[in-house]
Parts: structure tokens; C-alpha cells; sequence
């Protein structure tokens, strides 16, 4: 196994839904090419199906109750507006980390949401969406930074290409081009065993034009499919081709090939705004406003001087930026159609959704800075939500609209789980998502956005030791990396929550477990190890010294 | 610097106490600090946003749709 290599391909919300007919139309030969020679698998992604959730729970190998990422924002505890997550956030060990100690080189780029800042690497990494500017230290080593730039690398668009759909496509077809080419670039530049990088496109093209592909979409117009409805063919062929490309660059006798989702992609038709439906159940009450003041508001808004017209006017004239930076008290003293956080009555309000997916939080006393539960009646609160929430009919089909309520015990374990929501919905139907942004009056609305993520998303593994042309059924996201171990042969720790995918091996070797204690005692043996051969500390052990 | 008694077995103790005059520690509480903090791993320590970086973020967050 000494010269065993793995390289995952990350396609951000990839689609069987998309790929498979694409394939028997012929336009994606090297997916085609890789399903035949490997195993297929339907992959489930986390629940909610979110991308930081999601691709953090496929680099450790465990759910979010030990991870500790639950979302794009830190947990709403003890503030009502937590900043953002970092990679510092992450509270498990990364495939990175495990393959560093183990001696193995290993090189990252563009994983969405959970590389940055970026971290000490035996190789390299390029942190992903979720950097803020190039203009600071985004890579590791951090000299990389300054060169990346200086080749033109992108993360990703430029603001202006939000209201133009030709210029979003262009601009996304560039940007999958520039990372490409960073892609080989660092390939040829760095040794490596692992490399583990991450395509966009697949994600952020659906959300913007699934109503022009789906005949069924709320949106769909004749003149948008004949302008755009080709439009996922466009992008995936580009990037098939980019696989194929980094294919050229690798040994395929020695090299295991993973292409995977975080999650699918799916057409959204309506949002079920849950701050207003918890609102109209009483769970939550906004802060009354004096009668002038909203009459002025309302006036404002007829003029149509709101923080909707405005930020458009802002995007057109190119000082959206500004307009972002400006102070929260001016942004909050400017009408806008939707209610924001800040219009919450915190002391009359026993639960609101915060965050991606609409996930309710209780108002609890103690853990929330104006809570209004006390610990006795949380359970009895959860309950009354839960049996409510069963209730609710989905406005497209007349069925139920709620496919399941988890609490945060049914759905996580480990010791963050005590930080997620207390109340997490799974819809039944795919096509309508709970969000927390609430509009005035509304319970179901209309999305801006034409797609959203779905649950089941894609899995194909490649390699010499890979049975051909399989289709093993579903994995889990969380499987990734205790598959990735076992093909290099490394001992799996018994605390994680995904396991290898042995049965698509040919050859299975026997799984080799360690106990965590064993695993820190043989990490604490190499550290001594090597500080008797250098007479320094190193974080890493290089594979040529073992 | 604030400290608090950790207990030991007697037997390891003694054997620290044999081999300490040829480390040039001074005490063994000195010898075992240096051994744990060269074992523990390096923290990855505190990151916080400022402001305009996180602004920045989530603009980005709402193009993509994420966010609104």
C-alpha cells in the first residue's frame, strides 16, 4: 500500500437526477467511464442537508453532536446573533490531520465553509467559499497565497453577476476553469498521497435555473427553457471534462478516485417561512411598533423606499458592498419588507427558527440572554411544538407537510449536541423548505431562489481494488472518511459514526479498529519517536522517515 | 501560576524521583509540566470575525442563496 494514492472530487450538491441521463445521452464520458469501473452509490447526506454540515461530517467521519458544526453561524446561545463558523469551530480530527500523523501528504482546495482559516498541512490547502477576501493569508503554506493571486485564482464570483444570468454563467464557467488549472497547477507543484478538492458549480447553477429546466417549476416560462435549458448539460459537461483533465495528471493503477456530493440538487417551489408560523401559533412575538412609525414605514415602503429597492439599486450601481458595511443602526432604521432579528420581542417569546433550515430554539432561561422557559417545561414545549407541527398541511399537495420532528438527541450525540436547534423538520416533500426568514403574513411564500438541496446525493469510488461497474446501494456522508482510511490502511477509531465501504473492495483486508486511549498513546510514541531522532517537536512525521 | 495536586502511584513517583538529578529539572513537577505540554497537541486557538470579513461572507452567503 506504500504507494497508494486517493484523490476525492467534490462536485457541491451533485444529482443522479441530472447525471444519469446526461450519461445515456453520452455527454459525460469520464463520470461514465468511472461508474463503469467502480461502485455506485446513492450517498445521504446529513440532516438538514446543509453544506457546512455536510462536507464537515465526510472529512471526520461523524455526525455534528461531535463535530460540532451545525450550521453557516455558531449555535444562537447566549446571543440571539452569533457570528459565522470557522474552521477553528471544528471540534474533530479532518481526514487531513488522520493522514498527516499517519505520514501522508496531503493537498486541499476549495472545500466550502470549513477550511478557513486554513490549517497547518504536510502539503497544502487553499481554503473555499467562506474566505473572505484574497487580498489576507487564505492558503497553507501562507507564501501560497500571495502566488495563487498573482495567477489570477478565484474563490469565487464578483457581486455584479447576481442579477444577470448570462454573466452568471460565464463567470461560473471561468471560475471552474481557474480552479481547475489551480487544481494541476498544485498537483504538479506538491507531493501528495491525498488530495481532496471541491467544484461549485454543480451547486450554486441549480439554485439559480432550475425554473428553467423543470416544466413543473412555479417559475418555468417557455422563453427561459429555450434560452437556458440546457443549461446543467453546459456545467456538467465542463465539468466532466475538468475530471477528465485531472484524471490525465494521475496514475490510475496506483490511484483511488472518489467523485461525491454533499447533498443533491432538487427544484424548490415554495419556503415555509417557521418564524411566522410560530409567530401566528403565539410561540413568538415582535416588538409593537408606535403608530407613527409604522405609518411612516408604510408610507416609506408605497414610495418604495425599502431595504429591498435600495440594495438593488445598490447591486446596479456597484456599491453593494457599501451598502452591506453600513451601520446596523442605519440598516435597521430602513423599512423592509421582511422582519428581521432584530424585531423580535425577545421577552414574549418562547421559540423562533434561527439559521439554515429554519431550526427552532427554545427561549430558554439561562441559555438564551432574554430567556423565557424554564428547564421544567422545555420537554412539554418540544412536545406541544411537535404535535403542531405534525398538523400543518403542505399547500402543494393537500398531504401532510412534515415528514419528520427530531429533537436534538434523535438526530446527534456527542458532546456538542447540547448546542443543536431543539427542534430540526424534515419535509416531506422536497421541493418546499423550511427557512427562517420571515416575511409579513406569510406562511408558505415563493423563494427567490429556483432550487434548493436535497437529501440523496452522489458516490462514486474508483481504484485497483474496487469491484467494477457495482451498485452497492446507499451510503452515508460520514462514511467517506472511514473508507478513505481503509483504503490506506489506517486503524479506524471506534468513536466514529461512519464506517469503511468494504463491500465494494475486492480484496478485503480485515478492519483494524483502535480505542481512542491507544490511538493518543501511539500519537504520544511518535512525538517522542521523533523528537529522539531531530531532537525537535514536529506536528508531522513525513512517510519517507517511517 | 495557579496550581492543583494531581495524584500519582507512589512506585512511578519514586522512579521520578530516582532519574530526576540526571535531567537537570529542578523538581518533578517541573520535569512532568515540560513532558505534557511537549505531548499535548497545539491548540488551534480563538478566531474571531471583524466585522467587514463576516459582512463580506454573508452577502456572499445570500448571492448564493443560503441566506436572505
Amino acid at each position: 500500500m506504500e504507494d497508494t494514492k486517493v484523490i476525492v472530487i467534490g462536485l457541491d450538491g451533485a444529482d443522479y437526477r441530472i447525471i444519469d441521463p446526461l450519461i445515456k445521452k453520452g455527454r459525460l464520458p469520464n463520470l461514465k467511464r468511472l461508474i463503469e469501473q467502480g461502485a455506485k452509490y446513492v450517498l445521504e447526506s446529513t440532516v438538514p442537508p446543509i453544506t457546512p454540515i455536510a462536507w464537515t461530517s465526510a472529512i471526520t467521519g461523524k455526525n455534528a453532536g461531535k463535530h460540532g458544526i451545525f450550521d453557516f453561524t455558531k449555535p444562537p446561545l447566549h446571543t440571539y446573533h452569533p457570528e459565522l463558523i470557522s474552521s477553528n469551530q471544528r471540534d474533530a480530527e479532518a481526514v487531513w490531520e488522520i493522514l498527516n500523523r499517519e505520514g501522508y501528504r496531503t493537498g486541499i482546495l476549495n472545500i466550502p465553509y470549513v477550511t478557513y482559516p486554513p490549517e497547518p498541512v504536510n502539503g497544502f490547502m487553499v481554503a473555499g467559499i467562506g474566505t473572505p477576501s484574497l487580498k489576507g493569508v487564505y492558503t497553507y503554506p501562507p507564501e501560497l497565497s500571495e502566488e495563487l493571486r498573482k495567477r489570477g485564482y478565484k474563490i469565487s464570483l464578483e457581486d455584479k453577476t447576481r442579477e444577470n444570468r448570462d454573466l452568471r454563467i460565464k463567470e461560473e464557467k471561468r471560475l471552474l476553469r481557474i480552479q481547475l488549472d489551480t487544481m494541476i497547477y498544485l498537483m504538479k507543484k506538491y507531493p501528495w498521497d491525498f488530495l481532496f478538492t471541491v467544484f461549485t458549480i454543480t451547486d450554486s447553477v441549480p439554485h439559480i435555473f432550475w425554473d428553467c429546466v423543470d416544466p413543473n417549476h412555479p417559475k418555468y416560462s417557455q422563453e427561459k427553457s429555450d434560452k437556458y435549458g440546457k443549461i446543467f448539460e453546459r456545467i456538467y459537461t465542463d465539468v466532466d471534462a475538468a475530471i477528465g483533465k485531472i484524471l490525465e495528471q494521475v496514475d490510475l493503477s496506483n490511484t483511488y478516485v472518489i467523485i461525491m456530493s454533499d447533498h443533491g440538487s432538487c427544484p424548490l417551489y415554495k419556503e415555509f417561512l417557521v418564524n411566522n408560523w410560530l409567530k401566528k401559533e403565539g410561540y413568538l412575538r415582535l416588538k409593537e411598533e408606535r403608530l407613527i412609525k409604522r405609518a411612516i414605514k408604510t408610507v416609506l415602503m408605497k414610495l418604495g423606499f425599502s431595504k429591498e429597492t435600495l440594495l438593488k439599486i445598490a447591486i446596479q450601481i456597484g456599491k453593494e458592498k457599501w451598502a452591506y458595511s453600513l451601520p446596523s443602526i442605519v440598516k435597521k432604521s430602513v423599512p423592509s419588507h421582511e422582519v428581521r432579528n432584530w424585531d423580535i420581542d425577545w421577552n414574549k417569546t418562547k421559540a423562533w427558527a434561527h439559521g439554515c433550515w429554519g431550526r427552532i430554539y427554545l427561549n430558554l432561561k439561562n441559555r438564551q440572554p432574554n430567556g423565557k422557559i424554564n428547564e421544567k417545561d422545555y420537554h412539554k414545549l418540544i412536545k406541544e411544538i411537535t404535535e403542531k407541527l405534525y398538523k400543518i398541511t403542505d399547500p402543494l399537495t393537500g398531504k401532510n407537510l412534515i415528514k419528520r420532528v427530531y429533537t436534538k438527541d434523535e438526530l446527534y450525540n456527542g458532546p456538542h449536541t447540547e448546542n443543536a436547534a431543539d427542534i430540526t423538520i424534515e419535509l416531506e416533500n422536497e421541493t418546499i423548505i423550511p427557512i427562517e426568514t420571515f416575511r409579513r403574513g406569510e406562511i408558505f411564500s415563493t423563494p427567490k431562489k429556483a432550487g434548493t438541496h436535497s437529501k440523496y446525493g452522489v458516490l462514486i469510488i474508483t481504484g485497483p481494488n474496487i469491484k467494477k461497474g457495482v451498485k452497492p446501494g446507499t451510503a452515508k456522508i460520514i462514511d467517506i472518511l472511514p473508507t478513505i482510511l481503509y483504503i490506506f490502511n489506517i486503524p479506524l477509531l471506534t468513536d466514529f459514526d461512519g464506517r469503511p465501504l468494504k463491500e465494494c473492495f475486492i480484496n478485503q483486508h480485515p478492519l483494524r479498529y483502535i480505542t481512542r486511549k491507544d490511538f493518543e498513546k501511539e500519537r504520544i510514541k511518535k512525538i517522542l519517536r521523533r523528537m529522539n531522532t531531530d531532537g525537535k517537536r514536529s506536528c508531522f512525521t513525513s512517510k519517507t522517515s517511517h | 501560576m495557579e496550581k492543583e495536586a494531581v495524584l500519582l502511584p507512589k512506585p512511578l513517583i519514586e522512579k521520578l524521583r530516582e532519574y530526576l538529578p540526571k535531567t537537570g529539572f529542578e523538581s518533578i513537577e517541573e520535569y512532568l509540566a515540560y513532558i505534557i505540554e511537549t505531548v499535548l497537541p497545539e491548540e488551534k486557538g480563538e478566531f474571531h470575525w471583524n466585522k467587514e470579513d463576516e459582512e463580506e461572507i454573508k452577502k456572499r452567503l445570500i448571492d448564493l442563496g443560503y441566506m436572505e
